[in-house]
């Protein structure tokens, strides 16, 4: 696969053509709605981009031909203009990160769409609105369908040339040949169409657009063409890996990394185990492409073979951190308490960005806000005051008047309540400035149920489901760590009064390191003790409370996540020192995960304090970091061990865990840094000691015995 | 009810016997083996741990008193990591049968949860100790570290005619016994005196035995206590390079949990 990423990343790449090409579309019929200038604005986009075929393609479909000539500067300026006019929707207005109903493209085929479209067209005819929006549809998918005929050309071109294969460049043409015209029959041509399709989400700008439930869609396909002995598993593979690699292109092109979710096994929609042959190999693909684009995901049910979480762990221990695991019973859960959503919909849920929950082809792009609740720890102590940024809270009156813990919660949940309705207008008001007629997306309706039949936009009401907003709940580290220190430090020891307090963090510890001395030994969250795991329990009940009340603009529902990528490292400067001993600017905890370094009695501990929390309540998903020594991937006794405590954390409700090996450079950095790394355990039999307080020659002993990724 | 004298418990501990374990390390030890790697269980007394970390010092005071009930309470709260993966409580050290009678009050306990319990010993105890834990105990890890009482001696300087006696006594009343052989370079790191500890191990009636490869893990430990360690420039061993002692152990116990452990 490497060859096949070189010839990628080794590609001469000239400028975007994307706005130039959309811009063609869109000027081409200035008299036309809205909706169908977009939709041709794809259609110049889909079938004038250049269609570039690499060597080493099995499937065809090539960003790289948005980059396949010079631009002229003025031409594209100009372009630019005009579409930024246009507007497109951005993540917080439903745009993007999306989960297709592929098991729908892979039954009925382009022809089967274009007759579903059809037959729609004629069911509206005199609805001018909704004519307009199938037209548009129909135009797309019919792009959609000559992109696939100029792929062939281009395979058919290729022919002959230094480096090609013919025959698999025969092999492409016939399928992209078949696909025009038929739906899919075999594995490859399936697996071309589905790219086919992505491709397009990708030429259209859109980012973390999900493949979805690959192992469940192309299965049949598989079965059948392996009983047919025209598949093997190891082509089956090399196949998926082929596309796979193409998740890197958009880093050669844009720079940046694709978050492209994948989702394997869980359940089926009678509630069985769904993992099959494929969930395997897509584990095996992703592990041997080794880039960071395919976003996998396992749902792990307690139906789940060990078989498949041991293949998981293999692959995380190559350092690749894939597949992340979801408890796929926490995650239904976190779906089924709404009361709205049907039971075989969420059987078939995936997962679109990092970990976002979401009703496969069945509800608007994925949104989400982040939500930074130590900010709320400020506007108590300050009476709705913040240190570091311009945002304020509610009044609840001078500090000095609070006597207890529960008037300190009291008043922190009014600054959550107050601090949720504005991050909720913020989203709010974005949407609000949109005309959802004038910001259509009539090539992804095609694939949400049940847009088509209805003839509405996903965004006018024509998704099964109205949209659902998330919002990313920071620092429940910080938060709970804070409130324990809070509760020890001033109302058990009486060590300091709350003025105090409130002056040692305006002073961010300075004059008062004493004071933090006493709040950094306060109990810290991720050791099972209760003293602070108690208020992690408060903060999950009480965000999903707030949110719960919250609808969308269309109604749908507001999910709480714990989840924050690496937000918490720029939302933390915008919070002052905090009770938890916490210097001001410093990164808030991350995700669901303790604040980092403070989890220090071992994983089942650390495990034991967060499944105290319900997070059957977290509908939109949680993130806990947890690092292991290599040897705990390796060596098959260990990642039994390891597989136990996934299942154990599980079984008492933990939603997610991202799991890494501890890398060579994680353990140089803690011989330089050792402060970041006060957590870091080696463990031998019958020893275990801090990494960080090992000899430095030790260090380099465990250093060398660590392999290079 | 009694207390014990504990220097650390340790969760999720993957190295000292099956599945997911808690370590609870005994403080107080009556061998002082050279090589030691947990040199701050040795001592009785509470002590100071002086580490430099980062131009950062810190003080750590190692030994804590704790009852019974603390202990089997913080044993209790990974019961359910011990019953998914076959783990258990492993009583280490230290020589954890010093406080015997702190074990008696602790492990029927235990037991009564039904959960796996190792007691990892040196064996330079009396026969009580080891009767009065025996019947709550499924498996001893009992360590070998010498195969004569000359080389025990001074290497250790416990009773080596103890220390095998009471092996014959446990494995005579039907204990589970694994044997743990700590490889240590320049003394029994060789197949002459691999095949000379084997013999005596067979004659005592010793069914499965283990091999530890030697680490110098712990030398910031003895720093961080103001001592010296003559092991300190000794780099840690590979476990390959036990491969050839393995053959060895297997020639004489052929069960398959002999093995390199570590």
């Amino acid at each position: 696969m490497q060859d096949f990423l070189q010839e990628i990343k080794n590609r001469k790449k000239y400028d975007n053509a994307r706005w130039v090409l959309m811009c063609r579309g869109y000027l081409s019929a200035p008299q036309e709605s809205n909706v169908v200038q977009r939709a041709l604005a794809l259609k110049t986009l889909f079938t004038e981009h250049e269609k570039v075929i690499y060597r080493h393609d099995r499937i065809a479909g090539s960003l790289a031909g948005l980059f396949a000539s010079p631009v002229d500067e003025n031409a594209r300026q100009n372009a630019e203009n005009h579409i930024n006019n246009l507007v497109y929707r951005h993540f917080g207005q439903n745009s993007d990160h999306y989960t297709s109903d592929y098991e729908k493209l892979l039954r009925l085929g382009v022809p089967g769409l274009a007759n579903e479209i059809c037959a729609s067209q004629h069911k509206y005819a005199k609805d001018s609105d909704k004519r307009d929006f199938l037209r548009a549809a129909d135009i797309s998918l019919q792009a959609f369908s000559e992109m696939l005929l100029l792929y062939r050309s281009e395979c058919l071109a290729c022919i002959g040339r230094e480096g090609y294969n013919d025959a698999q460049l025969r092999i492409m043409a016939d399928d992209l040949l078949w696909l025009t015209e038929n739906k899919p029959a075999t594995f490859r041509q399936a697996l071309q169409l589905v790219w086919a399709w992505h491709l397009c989400y990708c030429l259209e700008n859109k980012y973390a657009m999900a493949l979805g439930r690959m192992d469940q869609y192309l299965y049949p396909f598989y079965r059948s063409d392996v009983a047919a002995k025209e598949l093997t598993s190891e082509s089956a593979q090399a196949l998926l890996q082929a596309v796979f690699i193409k998740i890197g292109e958009v880093r050669a092109l844009f720079g940046y990394d694709d978050v492209v979710n994948i989702c394997i096994a869980g359940v089926d929609e009678k509630g069985n185990d769904a993992s099959n042959e494929l969930s395997y190999l897509i584990i095996e693909a992703v592990k041997t492409c080794n880039i960071p684009g395919p976003n996998l995901s396992a749902r792990i049910s307690e139906k789940t073979p060990d078989s498949l979480l041991d293949a998981a762990l293999v692959s995380i221990g190559t350092g690749l951190g894939y597949p992340a695991l979801m408890n796929d019973e926490a995650n239904m859960q976190s779906l089924r308490r709404h009361g709205c959503f049907e039971e075989k919909d969420i059987r078939n849920y995936t997962m679109v960005g990092c970990i976002e929950n979401f009703l496969t082809g069945q509800q608007p792009p994925w949104s989400d806000g982040r939500y930074n609740t130590p900010l709320c720890l400020e506007y108590v102590l300050y009476d709705g005051g913040a240190q570091k940024t311009c945002r304020r809270g509610a009044h609840t009156g001078n500090a000095d008047g609070i006597e207890s813990m529960d008037e300190f919660l009291r008043r922190l949940r009014v600054q959550m309540e107050h601090l949720a309705w504005e991050d909720w207008l913020l989203y709010r008001n974005g949407n609000d400035m949109l005309n959802p007629i004038n910001f259509q997306q009539p090539f992804l309706s095609i694939l949400c149920q049940d847009c088509i039949g209805r003839g509405l936009d996903v965004n006018r009401g024509g998704a099964k489901y109205p949209s659902n907003h998330g919002f990313g709940i920071m620092g429940i580290g910080t938060v709970s760590d804070s409130l324990a220190a809070i509760e020890q430090v001033v109302f058990t020891e009486k060590q300091a009064t709350i003025s105090q307090l409130r002056d040692a963090l305006a002073a961010n510890f300075e004059g008062y390191e004493w004071l933090q001395r006493a709040l950094v030994e306060a109990p810290k969250y991720g050791n099972n003790d209760d003293r602070v795991d108690k208020y992690a329990v408060w903060m999950v009940q009480t965000v999903a409370e707030i949110f719960d009340r919250m609808r969308t603009p269309q109604g749908g529902k507001v999910f709480c996540g714990m989840a924050s990528n690496t937000n918490n490292i720029p939302a933390g400067g915008e919070v002052g020192a905090t009770p938890d001993g916490r210097k001001a600017g410093a990164p808030l905890s991350d995700a669901a995960s303790p604040t980092y370094g403070k989890d220090v009695r071992g994983a089942t501990e650390t495990v034991n304090s967060i499944t105290k929390s319900d997070y059957g309540k977290i509908s939109m998903g949680s993130v806990v970091n947890q690092k292991f020594s290599p040897v705990m991937f390796t060596d098959p006794e260990k990642r039994k061990k390891l597989l136990a405590l996934i299942r154990v954390y599980f079984a008492n409700g933990g939603q997610e865990m991202q799991i890494n090996a501890t890398s060579r450079e994680t353990l140089m950095d803690a011989m330089n840094h050792p402060e970041k790394y006060p957590n870091l355990i080696v463990r031998v039999s019958g020893f275990s000691a801090y990494y960080v307080t090992l000899c430095r020659d030790v260090q380099q002993d465990i250093l060398n015995r660590t392999q290079q990724r | 009810m009694k207390e014990g004298f504990i220097s650390d418990v340790q969760h999720f501990c993957v190295s000292d016997g099956d599945g997911i374990r808690t370590t609870v390390f005994f403080k107080g030890c009556n061998l002082h083996c050279a090589w030691c790697h947990n040199v701050e269980c040795i001592s009785c007394e509470p002590q100071q741990m002086r580490y430099v970390i980062g131009g950062q010092e810190s003080m750590r005071t190692c030994g804590k008193r704790m009852t019974a009930k603390a202990l089997i309470a913080e044993i209790l709260e990974d019961e359910k990591f011990y019953a998914r993966s076959g783990g258990g409580v492993t009583f280490s050290g230290g020589e954890p049968l010093l406080q015997a009678d702190f074990l008696a009050e602790v492990m029927p306990i235990v037991k009564a949860h039904g959960i796996h319990a190792i007691i990892d010993t040196a064996g330079d105890v009396s026969r009580i100790a080891f009767d009065k834990v025996a019947s709550f105990t499924d498996t001893f890890f009992f360590d070998n570290k010498a195969a004569n009482a000359q080389d025990f001696r001074k290497f250790t300087g416990g009773n080596f005619e103890n220390v095998t006696n009471n092996l014959r006594y446990l494995i005579e009343s039907g204990c589970d016994v694994t044997v743990r052989i700590p490889v240590i370079p320049e003394h029994n790191f060789s197949t002459e005196y691999m095949e000379k500890t084997c013999v005596l191990l067979k004659d005592c009636g010793v069914k499965k035995v283990q091999l530890l490869p030697f680490n110098r893990l712990g030398s910031a430990k003895y720093a961080a206590l103001g001592l010296s360690y003559r092991y300190k420039e000794v780099p840690t061993m590979e476990k390959s390079a036990l491969l050839p002692l393995l053959a060895i152990c297997r020639r004489y116990f052929p069960s398959p949990e002999t093995k390199i452990d570590g």
